[in-house]
């Protein structure tokens, strides 16, 4: 249907269904306001400072860290399947011959014509972009999140460096890389969350074991600068002295390491698909 | 009469993206904006959940050292909606890049974005 056909009686028609419509829903999120208890449970109030440094982070590790393994599954899924429906033409209509499958084109990428100014521009921005993300991963430390953000960031660079310098960008990843940037992940995702699951039946359970004192030990013991660039993975320490509020995380910076690892990956991926198709030859033909 | 809150307004506004959307989806013929219309019904769902846990004159639900337990509950707005929009943020990226490689094939196949036309399997 298009918009012109909506004339007349059909178009009253629509314009009425649409009000309806909206009282329906305005009213059932007006009815939310009164139904929600409000606050925070009490459960998470007694517990969460027992639990994480604050009461996001114990959220995390009651059932949002799961939640947030079967996402990162959902996103890298999301890359590859629209990367395959793109890039090869799996998705076959019934009734189409070989000859008129999809074939993917590269977009027309004329970076020759692209202005001098954004030329030089670009790269100081694309720089700027990556390093942001950093620190955006890194600065969440004591809480989730940071890591689907990080992901949007870089890969947004990755997309200005890619439309400005075409196939000599220096930020210019292969499909493979991509993929196994996203697979790398998810892997690291499952694999810190595993060891608490294994043992208590709770996923990123901080199973309380000393990494550092497994790593073969270099001449004495691990260098301090490891130890306070990682912090104390598995191993979570709270202590609510008088005015003093110390806390290491947990596991939970490394899993926002792998969620962005995961979500540069897929995005990354998506933008490849669009501007090159499934192929990354050097003239980003999908041939 | 409904008092007009910061919360009752953002819900009128969420209701309004969503009715948007939902018309744009039902009503407009364009492939793309079908899909823009789509993104802004589940940015109308993200904001209701989002105003979901607003309190007037509430707090960050951080406990800093020394806060009363027993006001907390009361004072800290609600995180349990912003958690489920940042859920629906990610699968909304992966179902928008499924969408747009969909819509894709569906123009190289008939060379046009009118849902009307591709429904009727007419080329352009």
């Amino acid at each position: 249907m298009d918009i012109k056909e909506l004339k007349g009686i059909r178009g009253i028609i629509a314009a009425i269904a649409l009000v309806i419509i909206f009282a329906g829903v305005l009213s059932s999120f007006m009815q939310l306001e009164g139904n929600v208890t409000r606050g925070i449970s009490e459960e998470y109030n007694k517990l969460a400072y027992r639990v994480a440094p604050n009461n996001l982070a114990s959220w995390v590790y009651d059932y949002r860290g799961f939640d947030t393994l079967i996402e990162t599954g959902v996103i890298y899924v999301g890359a590859v399947v629209s990367v395959l429906v793109l890039g090869r033409g799996l998705v076959g209509l019934k009734g189409v011959d070989d000859e008129e499958r999809v074939v993917a084109e590269p977009m027309d990428l004329k970076t020759e014509t692209m202005p001098v100014l954004l030329k030089y521009f670009a790269l100081p921005v694309v720089i700027l972009l990556v390093s942001y993300g950093l620190l955006v991963v890194t600065g969440a430390s004591t809480s989730g999140g940071g890591g689907f953000q990080c992901g949007v960031i870089v890969a947004s660079a990755y997309l200005l460096s890619v439309v400005i310098y075409g196939k000599r960008s220096p930020f210019n990843l292969k499909k493979k890389t991509l993929i196994a940037f996203g697979a790398f992940g998810w892997g690291l995702y499952t694999m810190l969350g595993l060891p608490g699951y294994l043992t208590t039946n709770y996923w990123q359970y901080n199973v309380g074991a000393d990494l550092w004192s497994w790593v073969p030990s270099f001449p004495g013991s691990v260098p301090e600068v490891l130890r306070t660039v990682f912090g104390e993975p598995f191993k979570l320490a709270l202590e609510l002295k008088e005015g003093v509020f110390y806390a290491t995380s947990g596991i939970i910076p490394l899993i926002n390491i792998g969620e962005a690892f995961n979500v540069i990956g897929a995005i990354c991926l998506i933008f490849f698909a669009f501007i090159y198709g499934w192929s990354d030859s050097e003239e980003g033909s999908g041939k | 009469m409904i008092e007009l809150t910061l919360q009752t307004l953002s819900f009128l506004a969420a209701a309004l993206l969503v009715i948007i959307g939902m018309a744009g989806m039902l009503y407009l013929d364009n492939l793309i904006k079908k899909l823009i219309a789509f993104t802004l019904l589940s940015d109308g769902v993200n904001l209701a959940l989002v105003s979901l846990g607003y309190v007037q004159g509430g707090i960050v639900p951080i406990l800093e050292p020394g806060a009363s337990l027993s006001d907390f509950p009361n004072e800290a707005a609600l995180i349990f909606g912003p958690g489920i929009v940042l859920t629906n943020i990610v699968i909304g990226v992966s179902t928008t890049a499924i969408l747009a490689a969909l819509i894709v094939i569906l123009y190289k196949r008939y060379g046009t974005l009118k849902a009307s036309k591709v429904l009727k399997g007419e080329h352009e």
